[in-house]
Order: C-alpha cells, then sequence, then structure tokens
C-alpha cells in the first residue's frame, strides 16, 4: 500500500505515538508493570545538584516539586538512563490555608456543614506493600497499604468521621488500575463524601520518609495532584491548605506535593488527593502511625476552626478555574461549530460568508 | 456594581459544557448515520446507565446494568451496518484492546504518558481512522476496547487463582467505557477534517460506508 502525502499525516501521527512509547518503553526496567526496581529511584536534583526528591514515581519534564520548606521545583531535564532529573527553582511559596467553606463556593457547592461529615478511602494499588513488615514489595491481593488504609480509617473515625472505605481490588498491578478504580471512585462519590483519598505507598530509600515526630518514628506523608486535572487550580489550593495545617501541627509531617503528570481520577473530584504513606522500605507500622496523625491535620481542616477567609487568593483561584472553563467551553463550542458545519473548509464559508453579509449591509 | 458570584458562573459554565457535550455526543451519533431519534435514545440510555446498579454475574465477574446499555448500543451499530463493516469494527475493537493490554502492562504503573482513562478511546480512533476511516468502527471499537481489556484482567485474575471482582466497564457518564467512544470519534474526525483540509476539499470517497 503506497500513502499519498495527505495519508502520511495520521500515519505520522501513529509513529508519533509509537515514539512516545518506544521512549517510555526505554525509561521502564520493570516487567510488567511494577514500580522501579528496589534499589532504583529517580533522584530529583535541585539546581545546586543536591537531592531534592527521590521516588519510584516516573518523572516527566514540566512535573513540578513543592518541598517541606514551601521552595517549588520545575523538572526541566529527565536523564531516564541514569534515573536522574533537574529542576529549576520556580519560587518560594507562602501558603495559605482557604476556608473550606471558600473551596465549596468555588465548586458550586453548599457550605460546608457543621457536623462531621464522610471521608472516602481506596487503595488504587492494591497490592503495595512495606518490605521490613510484610516481608515483600508487593502482595498479589491486599497488600500492606490495606492495613494502612485501615489505621487511617480508624483514626479518623476516632475522631467522630464517617468512613467509606473502599477495599475493592483493581489488580492487576499495572497502570489499568486506574480504569478500574475510576468505577470506585464514582462509587464511593455517590456516597457524598467531604473528601476523597487514594492511599498509596511511594517507592524510595527508608531514609527519605523517615521523621521523627512526638519522639516516635512515623513515616511523612506525601501528596501527589494530577497536573492533567482540570480542577488543578482549587486541588493545589486544597493540598496547600491541609500541607499549611500539617506544617504548624506536625512540621515535617508532609514531605511535600507532587505535581505529575497524569490525572489520577482527580479529575472527578477536586477535593480528592493521592497520598503516599511512607515507601516500601519503611515499616508498615511507622507509615500507619504518621497517616493516623495526618487524620488530626484532615479533621482540623474540614470540621476544625478554620484559617479567616484569604480574600484575594482564594478569588484569585476562583478566578482562574473559572478561565478555565471558559478555555474548555469555548474549545468545545468551536469543535462543535466546525463539525456541525460539516468541516473546517465549510466552517470557515459559513463565518466568511456572515461577516461578508454585515460588510454588504 | 453587580458582581457574578464563581458560584453561580462556576454552575452555568458547567451547564453549557454538559450541554455543548451532549450536543456533540449528539452530532457524533448524528454522523454515524443514526436518526435523530436512535441517537438521543443513546444519549439518553447514557444519561441513565449513570445511576443504575453493578449486578454479579457470577466468577467475580460483575456488570454494571448501565455498561449492558453501552453493550448494546453497540450491538446495534454492529447490527445496523453491512457485515463489512461489523467485520472491519470487531477487528479494530480487538486492536484497540490488544493496544490497551499491551500499554497497561508495559507502561509504568501510574499515569502520565497516555493517561489509562483515555488510551482505548485514543487507540480506537487512530485505529479506525487508519483502517477504514469509519466513524462508527471509532465509536464501536471505544465502547468494546474498554470491554476487552477488563475481559483479559478478568481472566489474567482467574489464572493467578485471585478472587477479585472485575467490574465489566462501566455505565457511569464520566467512566472510561462512556468517554472512550466519543473521544475515539472525536480523534477520527479530526485527523480526517485536517486531512481534508490540507487536501483542500478534493478528497475522494474511500473505505467504509459510513467513511467521509
Amino acid at each position: 500500500m503506497i500513502l499519498n502525502r495527505y495519508e502520511l499525516i495520521p500515519f505520522l501521527i501513529l509513529l508519533f505515538v509509537i515514539n512516545l512509547f518506544g521512549t517510555a518503553l526505554a525509561d521502564s526496567d520493570d516487567d510488567w508493570g511494577g514500580f522501579l526496581p528496589s534499589g532504583q529511584y529517580y533522584t530529583i536534583l535541585d539546581p545546586d545538584g543536591e537531592v531534592l526528591l527521590e521516588t519510584g514515581r516516573m518523572v516527566y519534564v514540566e512535573d513540578q516539586y513543592l518541598d517541606s520548606q514551601n521552595r517549588l521545583y520545575e523538572v526541566i531535564e529527565v536523564d531516564a538512563e541514569a534515573g536522574i532529573a533537574r529542576t529549576e527553582f520556580v519560587g518560594e511559596v507562602e501558603l495559605e490555608v482557604v476556608p473550606l467553606t471558600e473551596l465549596r463556593k468555588a465548586l458550586g457547592l453548599r457550605a460546608a456543614k457543621a457536623e462531621k461529615g464522610t471521608m472516602a478511602i481506596y487503595h488504587t494499588h492494591n497490592a503495595e506493600s512495606y518490605v521490613p513488615t510484610d516481608g515483600t514489595d508487593s502482595i498479589n491481593g491486599k497488600g500492606g497499604i490495606h492495613q494502612v488504609g485501615k489505621a487511617f480509617a480508624k483514626a479518623l473515625q476516632e475522631r467522630g468521621i464517617k468512613i467509606e472505605y473502599s477495599e475493592q481490588l483493581h489488580l492487576p498491578h499495572d497502570r489499568g488500575a486506574y480504569r478500574r478504580s475510576r468505577e470506585t471512585v464514582l462509587e464511593l462519590l455517590s456516597k457524598e463524601p467531604d473528601a476523597i483519598f487514594d492511599v498509596h505507598r511511594d517507592a524510595a530509600p527508608q531514609h527519605y520518609y523517615a521523621v521523627q515526630l512526638n519522639d516516635e518514628w512515623v513515616t511523612s506523608v506525601q501528596f501527589v495532584v494530577g497536573r492533567q486535572n482540570q480542577n488543578l487550580s482549587l486541588n493545589r489550593q486544597y493540598a496547600q491548605s491541609l500541607k499549611k495545617i500539617s506544617d504548624e501541627l506536625y512540621p515535617g509531617l508532609i514531605k511535600g506535593i507532587y505535581f505529575g503528570r497524569g490525572n489520577y481520577n482527580q479529575d472527578l473530584s477536586p477535593l480528592s488527593l493521592l497520598l503516599e504513606a511512607g515507601a516500601h522500605t519503611n515499616n508498615r507500622s511507622a507509615a500507619e502511625r504518621g497517616i493516623s496523625l495526618f487524620a488530626e491535620v484532615v479533621d482540623l481542616y474540614f470540621y476544625g476552626p478554620t484559617a479567616e477567609a484569604a480574600g484575594s487568593e482564594q478569588n484569585k483561584t476562583a478566578r482562574r478555574s473559572i478561565y478555565g472553563l471558559v478555555a474548555f467551553v469555548s474549545a468545545g463550542a468551536v469543535v462543535f461549530f466546525v463539525i456541525n458545519s460539516g468541516g473546517f473548509s465549510a466552517a470557515w464559508k459559513r463565518m466568511a460568508g456572515r461577516f461578508g453579509r454585515r460588510r454588504l449591509k | 456594581m453587580n458582581q457574578i458570584q464563581p458560584f453561580t458562573s462556576v454552575f452555568l459554565l458547567a451547564l453549557v459544557s454538559i450541554l455543548i457535550f451532549l450536543g456533540l455526543g449528539q452530532r457524533v451519533l448524528d454522523r454515524m448515520r443514526l436518526t435523530d431519534t436512535a441517537a438521543l435514545l443513546i444519549l439518553a440510555a447514557m444519561i441513565a446507565g449513570h445511576f443504575f446498579p453493578t449486578i454479579n454475574l457470577g466468577l467475580h465477574l460483575r456488570v454494571n446494568l448501565g455498561s449492558v446499555a453501552l453493550l448494546g448500543i453497540a450491538a446495534y451499530l454492529l447490527l445496523t451496518t453491512s457485515p463489512r463493516e461489523s467485520a472491519s469494527a470487531l477487528g479494530i475493537s480487538l486492536a484497540t484492546a490488544l493496544l490497551v493490554v499491551i500499554t497497561d502492562k508495559v507502561l509504568p504503573p501510574d499515569p502520565g504518558l497516555l493517561d489509562p482513562v483515555f488510551s482505548a478511546g485514543i487507540f480506537a480512533g487512530l485505529l479506525a481512522y487508519l483502517w477504514n476511516r469509519s466513524r462508527r468502527g471509532a465509536f464501536i471499537a471505544g465502547i468494546l476496547g474498554v470491554f476487552l481489556a477488563d475481559l483479559v484482567a478478568f481472566i489474567q485474575l482467574l489464572v493467578q487463582g485471585i478472587n477479585q471482582p472485575i467490574v465489566l466497564g462501566s455505565g457511569g457518564m464520566f467512566s472510561s467505557a462512556v468517554i472512550c467512544p466519543f473521544l475515539a470519534v472525536f480523534i477520527a474526525e479530526v485527523i480526517g477534517e485536517v486531512r481534508e483540509f490540507l487536501h483542500k476539499g478534493t478528497l475522494t470517497e474511500q473505505g467504509g460506508d459510513d467513511s467521509e
């Protein structure tokens, strides 16, 4: 079959997609979708070459990382073979607590209720486990991460919060798990929780997540926010609000916020957060203690005294979300117009005709 | 000065987005040589599917009743076209599922490159365009690609002896099985339009019976 030059375009698009896969395949040394092999992590360096973050998560250019000191970095180069990513410093971020009432208002929801509501918890990657306690980093079924999820649920329940905890499995442990867990998220959202948490563990060296709080070793928690998510602006504010409260209550408990490529099903709710509770090299009981402390932060943000409205900053956030929606709606309208007109040329003629008629008048 | 409250504007914009999505959906279905009534009925079934429960089929296989509506739509589209077009739509569906399964397994477990929620739609759109430029084929493959990939996961777990219920597809308005068919037609349509635009309208008819 010989393609003419017009038929080459879709063919080239296909080649481009295949090339993307090829790059990803080269990046992925693991077989059948596991994390990077034990002992291999992505090391993210700051502009001075100091280690900023070590993670089993795939790192992409334009990913951002807000570290424990609230310094924001953006990935500018990824050396997949060496497992090293370089960043540039974006700036210091002054965290503010955006009151829940304001966030809910920006979402078009009713103001928060006075009484304590429901929190939803689930695990997209059910197999994730902790080597020192579970004996392996992955259990084909309910891994150690389920115990961490239960500890989180118990800590929230002890504070009078109702829990919708789904232990639904989304195996096999591959990227299709996010497609399968979408059904779980939709099911949990139908129960109208105030927030929804997808609890994971990272793959990183032991020291990376270990932190001593209240004379006890616990693992810190890292938030992951998907960048390809129309709720990003509000989701960012939500994650930063939780970090701000946690920084005051338990400094060091929140390791940082990773803004990664993908949507992690966070497009379904802006009050959805992915939690990394320690790494596979940590003791599971330390992860359980760490996430139990985080339950206090959640309780305080959702049902405790919140900070005063952050005024202009909050309005800016709402405005940014609105601009995003306007762009989305406009793009949809253009596509609708083009399809409705029967193609680009017909749409163009229709537009030109309308303006032409106006000129004649 | 009266200011539009964020609540009102976000709500109105969300409403407009939904209307555009449904309008777009209706146009997509309309261009597959369906009558307006059939297109609107299919949209209504998809919306209704969002509220349907999930039932157990045994052997840990579960299906959302909304998914049954989706399968019904795929079957209807397959039966109301020529045998040749049906065969190619099934072929595209199998190829789509194969690519979804391969990328699920080979790419890293976290989304990023090629989001797993949308991958079936992207593959279905590209393959349908390359195969026979059939919108109907793209739409069917968008639905069946997700179902078949779920079925492969179910078989894998069965072989491994893992007792885990698998939900085939999903009838939720925002589920992969609903988004992907529309995404597939959209991709096939955009590629076709770009090609036609470059061709300056001198494109000749080729391929499937409901092609450009």
